[in-house]
C-alpha cells in the first residue's frame, strides 16, 4: 500500500478523546522539517534504512550525482514516481553506474515490489565490480526484500554475502 | 383526457372555420398555408441546427488529441555533441536562431559557444522554468555549461522535447490547444479591434457591421469588407464550407445566434483562437494561434512581440494570401494596417506602435520540423498505447505521451539505411531491396529509433515490427549460450565435420557450411566467430534442441518454436524488433529488460497517469553471458564480421553476429557497442534472393549507422571468478602464459571452476 496512505491512516486513527495528539505530531513534523531545512545541504546520498550502520557511498560526479540527490529527496518525501524518473534520467547519462541501479532497487522496495528489488540489486551488483560498499548495500537490501517475501533462508544467505563483501 | 365527444367538437369547429374561409381567394388561403408551413419548417430546422451545433461544439471543444514527445535532450559536460548536431536538435525541438538569444526558445551560435534560453516545460517529474545558459564546446564535445547571467556553473540541463506526432482523428490537422487564460491580452484585443469590434456586446450578429460592409461593398462594386462577427467566422470554420451563397450566410447567421445563446463569450473566443486556420505546412494544416506562433516565429504565443502578434492577426483574413514566407511584402503591408487599427483603438500606445511599425517581419524558415516525421516510431508508440488505452482516449483526452525516441539517432538511421541500400543496389545490380533497423539503449532497453523501410515518410508496411523473416545464423548465440550452461568452454574441442541427422518420417538432414568446406577440429569459440554450421549443429544436438529453444525464450523471444534440428541453423522467423529484444538480454549481461518505447503518460493537467518503468530480470549467470559476449567480439575481431573494421576501429571491441538465410533471402546484422544496440535487416518484400550475406549487406548499414552515432567502446565488465588462458588454436593446448614461438595464439576467458 502507498506509504502516504499508511501515514494518513495512522494519523487519523488517533483516539477521539485525544484530538491534540494529531496536532502535536503535526507541529513536531513541521518543526523537524524546518530544522532539517536549516542544515547546510550536503551532497551525500542518504541511506534510507537508518537502522543499518550503512557507510556513505560517495555520490557520482556531475549531473548524475545531482539527479541521484534529487531522487533521494523525492523518495524521502514519498514521491516515488518522481524519484524513479530522476533515476531514469541519470541512467541515460550513466547507464553503468551501480549506484543508480541500487537506487532503483530502493524505490521498488518502497513500492512494495520485492521481486524487482532483488532483481535491481542483482543488476547493480553485476556492475559494481570491486565497489564493496555498493555490493554490501545491495545484499543488505536483498536480505530485507527476502524477509518480506518470506524466504528466510535466502535472507540469511544475503546477510552472509553482505558480511563477506567487507 | 379529452373525451371523444370533445375531440369531435374541436374538429367540427375547425371544419367550420375552414368553411368560413371560403370567402377568401385561393391565393390568400395558399399563402396562409404556406406561411404556417414555413414557420413550422423553420422552427424544426432551427432545432436541427441547434442540436448539430451543440453536439459539435462540445465535441470540438473537449477533444484534445494525445501528443507524443521525443525524449528530452540532456546536456551535460562531457557529452559528445558538436555545435551543428546540437543546432539540428534545437531546430527539431522548435528553437530559433536569434542574435543575442534573449527570449525563451532562442539560441545564438558563436565560435565554440552557444547561448541558449530554454522554454518553460512541464516534464513528468515537474515544471522546469525557462533559463539562460551558455554552452562551451571543444573537439565535438560539450565541455561546460554556465548561467549566462552571473556565470554560475551548471551540472546539466535539458531541452524541452520535440513534438513528434499527435493522435488527432483528422491526422492532417495540427493544433496546440490553449485555454482562455493562455491567450495573451494583446492578441485578444488586437483580434477584436480588427475582426469584431463589438464582440462583447453583440449577440452573434453585428447588424451595424453588416450594413457598413454592405455600403462599402456597394460603393466599391466588389467585396472589400466583411461584416462577419468572430462567432460567424467560427461557425463557418466549424461547420460550413467556403462557398459564398445566401443559403450558407443564412445558416451561418442562425448558427451564430444559437452558439451565442448557449455559450459564454470567452468560450467562443477560445474556440475561435484554437480553430482558426492559419496556414499550411506541407501535408499538415496549421490551426490556431498557438501552433501558428511556433510555426511562423518558433516562439510560444506568450513570447510574441506586438509586431508579431499583429502579423498573426492580419493573417486571419487570408492565411495563404498573406503568407509571410511567400509574400512578405503583402504580409507586411497587412501587418501595418493592423497596427494602425490597434493604435487607433488604443490597444497599443504610440511608442509600441512606432517600434512595431519599424520591426522586420522576423519569420523563421520552415526547417526540420519533427512533427509526424517519424511514422515508423509512432507506429510502435501507438501499438504500445493500444494495449492500455481506447482509441477515444487517445484522440480526445489531451494525454501527453513521453516516448524514448532519440531524434538524432532516428535521423541517422533513416539517412544511412536509405543511402546504403541505394549504394548496394548500384554496386550489385539488384533491385527492390528494402530494410529495417531498430536501435536501442544497451543497458535500459529504451528504443531510440525505428526504421520500417527505406522510404521513411511512406507510412505503411513497418518491416521493423511486422516483417517476420528467417534469422539464419543470428540464432547461434542461443546455442552457444546453452552450451556454456552445459559446461562447454570457449576452448572445448568441437568437430566441424559433415553429419547427417535422421528425420522421423522425412529425408535425413545433412547441413553444410556456407563455404561448403569442413574445418575439422576447432575450439568452440571459432564455431561462433566463423559461423560454422557443422560445428554449431553438433553442439546444438549435443545440448538438445529443446534446451536451445528454451534459451531463446529466456533471451526474451516469445512464440512457439518446434524443436526441429533445422531450428539450429535459424529456420525460425522473427521481426527485427524481436531480434533486438533477444540481443538486448545479451547486451545487458544476461538481464532481460523489456523494450521500452514510452516512459510516462501525463494527463491534460500534467499529472502522471501511467508510468512505463524499467524492469529487470536476471535470466542467465553473468559469467556465462560474459563468455558468450567475448565470443561475439571474436565474430568482429577475426570472424565473419571482420569487415566492420572499415567503419569502426577494432579498439571499439564491438560484439555482434551476422545472419544470412537460405538462398541469400535475408541479410542480418545484430550487435552492440558500449552504449547502443542495433539490429539491421535487408531483404525483399517478395522474399526473393538478394545476393547479399549478412556481412555484405546488413553489416554495411549497421557500420554506417554506428559510425555516425559516436559509439562508446564496449568494455565488458568482467564478473568475479573469470580467469584468462592462452590457447594455441592449432594444437588446442592451453597455458597460463603465452606460448613461445606459436603463431595465432589467443587469450580466452574461462569460468574459474570449469576445467577447460
Amino acid at each position: 500500500m502507498d506509504v502516504k496512505v499508511h501515514i494518513r491512516n495512522w494519523m487519523l486513527s488517533g483516539n477521539q478523546e485525544q484530538p491534540c495528539r494529531l496536532r502535536l505530531i503535526m507541529i513536531l513534523l513541521v518543526l523537524s522539517c524546518v530544522i532539517a531545512n536549516c542544515a547546510p545541504q550536503k551532497r551525500v546520498s542518504i541511506p534510507i534504512f537508518r537502522q543499518e550502520p550503512q557507510e556513505q557511498v560517495p555520490l557520482p560526479p556531475g549531473q548524475t550525482g545531482t539527479l541521484l540527490t534529487s531522487a533521494n529527496e523525492a523518495m524521502q518525501a514519498g514521491q516515488l514516481d518522481k524519484a524513479e524518473m530522476h533515476i531514469e534520467r541519470a541512467l541515460r547519462m550513466s547507464p553503468q553506474d551501480p549506484q543508480l541501479w541500487h537506487g532503483m532497487a530502493r524505490i521498488r522496495f518502497e513500492q512494495g515490489n520485492y521481486a524487482q528489488t532483488i532483481q535491481f540489486c542483482l543488476k547493480s551488483n553485476s556492475l559494481a565490480g570491486k565497489n564493496g560498499a555498493i555490493v554490501r548495500q545491495n545484499w543488505l537490501l536483498m536480505e530485507k526484500a527476502y524477509l518480506k517475501t518470506g524466504e528466510e533462508e535466502k535472507a540469511i544467505q544475503s546477510r552472509e554475502k553482505a558480511s563477506e563483501s567487507y | 383526457m379529452i373525451s371523444v365527444a370533445q375531440q369531435r367538437n374541436k374538429v367540427e369547429k375547425w371544419a367550420a372555420r375552414i368553411k368560413s374561409m371560403g370567402g377568401y381567394s385561393p391565393f390568400v388561403k395558399w399563402g396562409i398555408g404556406a406561411f404556417l408551413f414555413s414557420v413550422v419548417a423553420f422552427f424544426l430546422y432551427v432545432g436541427y441546427l441547434d442540436s448539430v451545433i451543440r453536439q459539435k461544439f462540445e465535441g470540438k471543444r473537449w477533444s484534445l488529441p494525445a501528443v507524443v514527445y521525443a525524449r528530452p535532450l540532456e546536456l551535460y559536460p562531457g557529452l559528445e555533441i558538436s555545435i551543428p548536431e546540437l543546432e539540428d536538435e534545437l531546430q527539431l525541438a522548435g528553437y530559433r536562431r536569434d542574435t543575442g538569444a534573449e527570449d525563451p526558445g532562442g539560441y545564438d551560435r558563436q565560435e565554440g559557444v552557444i547561448h541558449l534560453v530554454t522554454r518553460e516545460f512541464n516534464f513528468p517529474d515537474g515544471l522546469e522554468k525557462s533559463g539562460e545558459y551558455t554552452l562551451y564546446f571543444a573537439n565535438g564535445t560539450l565541455v561546460g555549461i554556465s548561467r549566462t547571467e552571473g556565470g554560475e556553473k551548471v551540472d546539466g540541463l535539458r531541452i524541452d522535447p520535440a513534438r513528434i506526432g499527435s493522435f488527432h482523428p483528422k491526422q492532417h490537422e495540427d493544433r496546440i490547444i490553449l485555454s482562455r487564460s493562455e491567450l495573451p491580452e494583446l492578441l485578444v484585443k488586437g483580434l477584436l479591434a480588427v475582426e469584431d469590434h463589438n464582440f462583447f456586446s453583440h449577440s452573434g450578429l453585428d447588424l451595424r457591421a453588416i450594413l457598413r460592409a454592405l455600403l462599402a461593398n456597394t460603393m466599391a462594386g466588389e467585396t472589400v469588407q466583411g461584416g462577419s462577427t468572430l462567432t460567424q467566422q467560427l461557425v463557418k470554420n466549424f461547420f460550413l464550407t467556403n462557398e459564398r451563397t445566401i443559403w450558407r450566410k443564412f445558416n451561418e447567421a442562425i448558427m451564430a445566434l444559437l452558439l451565442e445563446a448557449h455559450y459564454d463569450k470567452n468560450e467562443i473566443l477560445t474556440a475561435y483562437a484554437n480553430e482558426i486556420f492559419l496556414g499550411q505546412d506541407g501535408g499538415r494544416a496549421v490551426h490556431g494561434f498557438g501552433l501558428a506562433s511556433l510555426f511562423y516565429f518558433r516562439r510560444d504565443l506568450k513570447d510574441l512581440s506586438p509586431a508579431q502578434t499583429a502579423t498573426l492577426v492580419g493573417m486571419v483574413q487570408g492565411p495563404s494570401y498573406y503568407n509571410p514566407r511567400k509574400y512578405p511584402e503583402r504580409c507586411l503591408k497587412r501587418r501595418q494596417v493592423v497596427l494602425d487599427v490597434m493604435r487607433n483603438q488604443k490597444v497599443i500606445d504610440e511608442l509600441t506602435y512606432k517600434v512595431a511599425m519599424s520591426a522586420p517581419l522576423d519569420t523563421q524558415a520552415v526547417t526540420g520540423n519533427a512533427f509526424n516525421r517519424f511514422p515508423a516510431f509512432l507506429d510502435l508508440v501507438r501499438r504500445q498505447l493500444a494495449e492500455d488505452y481506447r482509441e477515444e482516449a487517445l484522440t480526445s483526452d489531451g494525454l501527453k505521451i513521453f516516448s524514448t525516441l532519440d531524434p538524432q539517432v532516428q535521423k541517422v538511421v533513416e539517412q544511412k539505411l536509405e543511402a546504403t541500400i541505394v549504394r548496394l543496389e548500384e554496386n550489385t545490380g539488384i533491385s527492390g531491396l528494402d530494410g529495417a533497423v531498430v536501435v536501442t539503449r544497451r543497458e535500459s532497453g529504451e528504443v531510440l529509433a525505428v526504421a520500417g523501410g527505406r522510404t521513411i515518410l511512406q507510412s505503411g508496411f513497418n518491416r521493423a515490427l511486422a516483417a517476420r523473416r528467417q534469422v539464419g545464423s543470428l540464432i547461434k548465440p542461443a546455442i552457444y549460450l546453452a552450451a556454456l550452461g552445459k559446461g562447454y568452454t570457449l576452448a572445448t574441442p568441437v568437430d566441424d565435420t559433415a553429419l547427417t541427422i535422421p528425420n522421423l518420417g522425412g529425408e535425413p538432414w545433412s547441413p553444410v557450411n556456407f563455404d561448403r568446406t569442413e574445418h575439422g577440429r576447432i575450439p568452440m569459440y571459432r564455431g561462433l566467430a566463423y559461423s560454422m554450421n557443422l560445428a554449431t549443429v553438433r553442439i546444438g544436438m549435443d545440448v538438445g534442441v529443446e534446451v536451445v529453444v528454451r534459451t531463446l525464450k529466456d533471451l526474451g523471444v516469445n512464440g512457439d518454436f518446434p524443436a526441429y534440428p533445422s531450428f539450429l541453423l535459424g529456420a525460425v522467423s522473427l521481426t527485427p524488433l524481436e531480434v533486438a529484444q533477444m540481443y538486448q538480454t545479451l547486451a545487458s549481461g544476461g538481464f532481460y529488460l523489456p523494450q521500452r518505447v514510452i516512459s510516462t503518460v501525463l494527463a491534460a493537467d500534467n499529472t502522471v497517469v501511467k508510468r512505463f518503468g524499467i524492469s529487470v530480470e536476471q535470466r542467465f549467470p553473468s559469467e556465462q553471458v560474459y563468455l558468450l559476449n567475448s565470443m561475439l567480439q571474436h565474430v568482429i575481431s577475426e570472424g565473419t564480421a571482420k569487415s566492420l573494421s572499415r567503419f569502426l576501429p577494432r579498439s571499439y571491441k564491438i560484439a555482434g553476429k551476422t545472419g544470412t538465410s537460405d538462398d541469400l533471402r535475408d541479410s542480418w546484422f545484430a550487435g552492440f557497442t558500449g552504449d547502443q544496440l542495433g539490429v539491421v535487416w535487408l531483404g525483399k518484400d517478395d522474399n526473393k534472393p538478394t545476393g547479399l550475406t549478412g556481412a555484405s549487406g546488413a553489416l554495411e548499414v549497421w557500420g554506417e549507422i554506428m559510425r555516425a552515432l559516436h559509439p562508446q567502446p564496449l568494455d565488458l565488465l568482467e564478473p568475479e571468478g573469470i580467469k584468462w588462458q592462452w590457447l594455441r588454436p592449432d594444437t588446442l593446448e592451453l597455458s597460463s602464459f603465452p606460448f613461445l614461438f606459436a603463431s595465432g595464439q589467443v587469450k580466452l576467458p574461462f569460468i574459474a571452476n570449469t576445467p577447460p
